[in-house]
């Protein structure tokens, strides 16, 4: 009988030792593989530096209040996203610069896109303009398809002039930028609010 | 002066008729499907779960549109109610603003448009800067 719960143990304890290495095993197997991009190669950002700094001040817009949906200047692009942008000539810091309005009552979004043909680039500053009310913007950073950085800020009201802002995340750089502005116009009246002067280098 | 039989019958036969057709007039519009969304105020980058509900059962699938009147809010193009049921459900993505923005979600199906209001607030005020 002594023998018979001896031997009966004997499995127990094996069984569990068997399912605690088990167990363990299994932990250590948790290095899980990097996405994989086919086709595309992946960028180091610390191997990256600047060499040129460019300023996009849309100079080469010659009609007024014409749509806007893509400027191209120094090898970089600026893409309308949403809202109905358009260039304005007869103001700017100075004139040229885009803008787009926001119907009365509403708060409505505008948003470009700036990339430089899928090269790196910084992003340094742009100048913001609103007429009437204060101006909430959010800068997203992409690198290798992912979102590296946000930045999210509300500017008060400049009533007319430009306030430049300077990107806190400006060391980082990156192959997209998505910038989004909210147009908050007051219930009485519309408002245009736009941009001007992108500083940005390559 | 006695009225007339005639008029004595059908005055109130037309009353009722009036009735009867005002109504069929209240319940007529919105008959194919409701919209809904839970939540319907969601922090900016967060996502709402829209549902049409069809008002009865179909026998084939039922197409309908979707839109959103601002960037803020994103939608499906359209969303497909299978045939033999009532019910299809999509996701409302939302954009990180920095400005509390109302997006209007609109459904539509044969001459039928629902629309519907998604808040969606901002973070805090101030400059915030992280990195993802």
């Amino acid at each position: 009988m002594r023998r018979y719960v001896r031997a009966l143990c004997a499995v127990f304890a094996t069984g569990a030792l068997t399912v605690a290495i088990g167990c363990g095993a299994s932990e250590s197997v948790t290095n899980p593989s990097a996405p994989v991009t086919v086709g595309v190669p992946r960028i180091d950002p610390s191997t990256l530096k600047p060499s040129a700094t460019y300023t996009i001040g849309f100079s080469s817009l010659r009609e007024n209040r014409a749509p806007f949906a893509i400027h191209t200047e120094s090898g970089f692009s600026i893409s309308a996203v949403a809202a109905d942008w358009m260039s304005l000539t007869t103001y700017g810091n100075p004139q040229p610069f885009i803008e787009f309005s926001g119907p009365a009552g509403a708060t409505t979004t505008g948003e470009l896109q700036i990339t430089a043909n899928g090269a790196p680039f910084w992003l340094h500053s742009i100048d913001f303009y609103s007429s009437t009310t204060k101006i909430p913007y959010v800068i997203e950073g992409f690198l290798n398809s992912e979102q590296v950085f946000t930045v999210v800020d509300v500017i008060g009201n400049t009533f007319g002039a430009f306030a430049r802002r300077t990107n806190p995340m400006s060391d980082m750089p990156v192959q997209e930028i998505r910038l989004r502005l909210s147009n908050p116009s007051a219930p009485c009246c519309g408002n245009p609010m736009g941009i001007d002067n992108i500083v940005v280098s390559r | 002066m006695r009225r007339p039989l005639v008029l004595t019958m059908i005055a109130p036969l037309a009353a009722m008729l009036l009735l009867v057709g005002c109504d069929d007039a209240s319940t007529a519009p919105s008959d194919l499907f409701q919209l809904a969304l839970s939540p319907p105020t969601v922090a900016a980058g967060a996502t709402s779960g829209g549902t049409v509900t069809l008002r009865s059962r179909m026998p084939h699938p039922v197409r309908v549109d979707l839109s959103s009147s601002d960037a803020v809010a994103s939608v499906p193009q359209s969303i497909l109610v299978p045939a033999g049921t009532a019910v299809a459900e999509f996701t409302v993505r939302t954009r990180l603003v920095a400005a509390d923005t109302v997006a209007r979600i609109t459904a539509s199906a044969g001459d039928q448009q629902e629309e519907i209001a998604l808040h969606v607030i901002a973070p805090m005020p101030g400059n915030q800067s992280f990195l993802r």
